[in-house]
């Protein structure tokens, strides 16, 4: 009993130094954090309508000296749960129980993690896990910093990007800003980095067929990701870069560019290169916006070709016949996504920021500085031979379809800020592509049928920072 | 298939007498290591961000007014009423019931304007600066004398202190709309533009019914 006194004495007077060291700590290293969620309701058949925890960032800024600082961005996206169980039991012999329980849609993401050591203002070393600065979005991605719930069709949608936004690659390189008298900046970021490259994502499905039985497929989809974060896969470096210039403060004009292998290293190398335009104006309430990309893939027509050479067959099925009932079919099958010769692409937003009187003593005038945004957004991607069917058996492609493709949204949109961190966004969006074709062949957010070429949805979303 | 036989019951074999007597007893390494957690901790802790300095009082003062050849500070105390209708122009819970305020005379004793130091809360510390303030009500100038956050320095750069040049009582000051915000900077940019608006507001209140003479050698 005196022991166990002792022990919680210890234990207290332990706890007790260590909340006081926290306390102290506070200022050293900065915890913050960006979210979203939304509702959305959509006419198309299978698009159901739903709310979504589109993203949760957890931040950490480390300033470990004046010129030494570290930071990290650690990103949930439609998460909720991941759980892991395993079980491993020795009863007549060994058996191995392994369950993978998850949220539909989740994944867990570093978006960034770097250190930078300000030698000069105008030289900084960065390295580490760094945001690809081509165009302007992807290294302004934060949720709350913007005025519709759905990113861009360039950053994310309808990627012009080589990997939608946020995008980020391990490497190293400096920035810096150099003032240019009193108003103008002149701001740099470039580095040499993995860089993106044909990936592979394994998806493991599992059918219940009224006649045939039960089928496993296992489907391997090719497509660009970002590079590895550990040992690279090809022997070839990517660089990139953005120059920005700023006339005076909420003025800019930049120009960014990615080039690198694309191909890892068992096929034979293919370069994407890219180049981006973008802008900034604000004229007191009023803010315009907007981005341009252009990527060149090479020759996918080759990739797909000398991808085949590799892989030999494209699909793999057997068939376990069962006397008594249903058979058992099982299936490999390899697909080659998100490729085209080269695609372009834009968005332009505009937004003005309004406060009616008429509503200051209403509860939306509660918070010291609220503010009203209504905003517009249009945008246009177009694919040059985008891949649609890709077929190969016995190492040569059978079948090789690509079409110039092409897609447009519109969206209108009214933002209520309580306070700068923090948003309510309304908006209304409409989507749509060539006439006749699917929009989901060329946007990764809509489940759009064969021949539904438009979409319109409203959305309700929540943005927030700390 | 892996069989796997059991070599060992499990259980350890009994001490004794003097093993009992020299065995450390088990709830003492976790009240040691807690005991030293403190000293572990301030061992791994990391040096307190500095403080950025940029301009003591007098040399803000300089800079808002340089033509200046005298200062004279006038302390102002409001009454209740005051501070009700500044809390509510300012939108705030309440407004502090003094105010320091220097008047900034020339050589041949002719009032240039007022100059006030104020003190905001960016997203952890204070951000302390300087508003210079014309006879007219206009701000003639905002210098940054101390920054105690990690991030968002760029508030102190003249590029973004430019735009608050000339607004007066009537302006919104309001990041978004007549402020230009700065990404990454928004809690500071919001910090200067509350205590400018602050300072504009309780200058034109206090002034506009009590305004400066002139200044004369020996005391007004």
């Amino acid at each position: 009993m005196k022991r166990l006194w002792l022990l919680t004495l210890v234990i207290l007077t332990a706890l007790s130094g260590n909340a006081l060291l926290f306390a102290q700590e506070e200022s050293d290293v900065h915890i913050g954090g960006y979210g979203s969620f939304r509702y959305e309701t959509n006419d198309l058949e299978n698009q159901l309508n739903t709310f979504t925890f589109r993203r949760f960032v957890m931040t950490a800024y480390v300033p470990i000296t004046g010129r030494l600082r570290f930071l990290s961005e650690v990103e949930l996206e439609r998460f909720r749960l991941l759980e892991l169980e395993k079980k491993v039991e020795g009863e007549s012999g060994v058996t191995v129980e392994q369950a993978l329980e998850g949220s539909g849609g989740s994944e867990i993401s570093l978006e960034q993690a770097w250190l930078e050591w300000e030698l000069t203002r105008a030289f900084r070393f960065r390295g580490g896990g760094v945001l690809v600065p081509l165009g302007r979005f992807n290294i302004n991605h934060d949720d709350n910093m913007w005025n519709f719930p759905r990113r861009s069709l360039v950053d994310r949608g309808a990627a012009v990007l080589p990997v939608k936004s946020a995008w980020d690659e391990l490497g190293m390189g400096f920035n810096g800003e150099v003032a240019l008298g009193e108003q103008a900046l002149l701001s740099y970021q470039m580095y040499v980095v993995n860089g993106m490259v044909l990936d592979v994502e394994v998806e493991n499905k599992y059918l219940t067929q009224i006649e045939e039985g039960m089928k496993r497929v296992v489907e391997l989809k090719f497509e660009p990701f970002t590079g590895s974060f550990s040992n690279d896969v090809k022997e070839a470096k990517s660089f990139t870069g953005r120059v920005a210039l700023s006339p005076s403060l909420g003025t800019e004009v930049g120009l960014s560019g990615y080039y690198g292998r694309y191909t890892p290293q068992y096929l034979p190398a293919e370069q994407v290169g890219s180049v981006g335009v973008d802008f900034l104006i604000n004229r007191g309430s009023l803010a315009v916006e907007g981005e341009y990309i252009y990527t060149s893939m090479g020759d996918v027509r080759s990739v797909a070709s000398a991808f085949a050479a590799q892989a030999h067959n494209q699909v793999a099925e057997v068939l376990t016949d069962d006397p008594d009932g249903p058979g058992i079919e099982d299936e490999i099958e390899i697909e080659l996504s998100g490729l085209s010769d080269s695609r372009q692409g834009y968005w332009i937003e505009a937004r003005y920021a309004f406060s009616p009187d008429f509503l200051r003593r209403t509860v939306f005038g509660k918070e010291e500085q609220p503010l009203w945004y209504l905003g517009m957004r249009w945008e246009q991607v177009w694919y040059n031979n985008l891949v649609q069917e890709a077929a190969f058996s016995e190492g040569s492609l059978s079948e090789f379809l690509t079409s110039d493709r092409q897609v447009n949204r519109l969206t209108l949109g009214l933002t209520y800020r309580p306070t700068p961190l923090v948003g309510f966004q309304l908006a209304y969006e409409r989507t749509w592509t060539d006439s006749g074709q699917s929009l989901a062949d060329v946007v990764n957010f809509l489940n759009a049928e064969p021949d539904e070429d438009t979409s319109q949805a409203f959305l309700f979303g929540v943005v927030f920072g700390f | 298939m892996i069989f796997l036989r059991k070599h060992s019951t499990g259980r350890a074999a009994p001490l004794t007498r003097r093993a009992k007597r020299l065995a450390i007893p088990g709830w003492l390494a976790p009240a040691v290591l807690c005991l030293f957690m403190p000293l572990i901790c301030q061992a791994q802790k990391k040096p307190v961000q500095p403080t950025f300095v940029y301009l003591t009082p007098e040399q803000a003062l300089r800079e808002a007014f340089p033509e200046a050849a005298h200062f004279e500070v006038d302390t102002l105390h409001l009454d209740t009423g005051q501070r009700q209708l500044l809390a509510k122009k300012l939108r705030q819970p309440a407004v502090d019931s003094l105010f320091v305020v220097h008047l900034a005379y020339n050589n041949k004793g002719r009032f240039l304007g007022y100059a006030t130091i104020m003190n905001e809360k960016g997203k952890y510390e204070p951000i302390t600066f300087v508003v210079g303030v014309d006879p007219a009500f206009r701000v003639k100038k905002v210098a940054v004398m101390v920054y105690r956050e990690s991030r968002g320095g760029e508030v102190r750069t003249p590029r973004f202190l430019y735009q608050f040049r000339k607004k007066t009582p009537k302006d919104a000051l309001q990041p978004g709309r007549d402020i230009v915000n700065i990404s990454g900077a928004t809690l500071s940019v919001r910090a200067i533009s509350r205590g400018v608006k602050k300072a504009l507001q309780v200058l034109s209140l206090w002034y506009r019914s009590h305004p400066p003479r002139a200044w004369k050698e020996g005391g007004q």
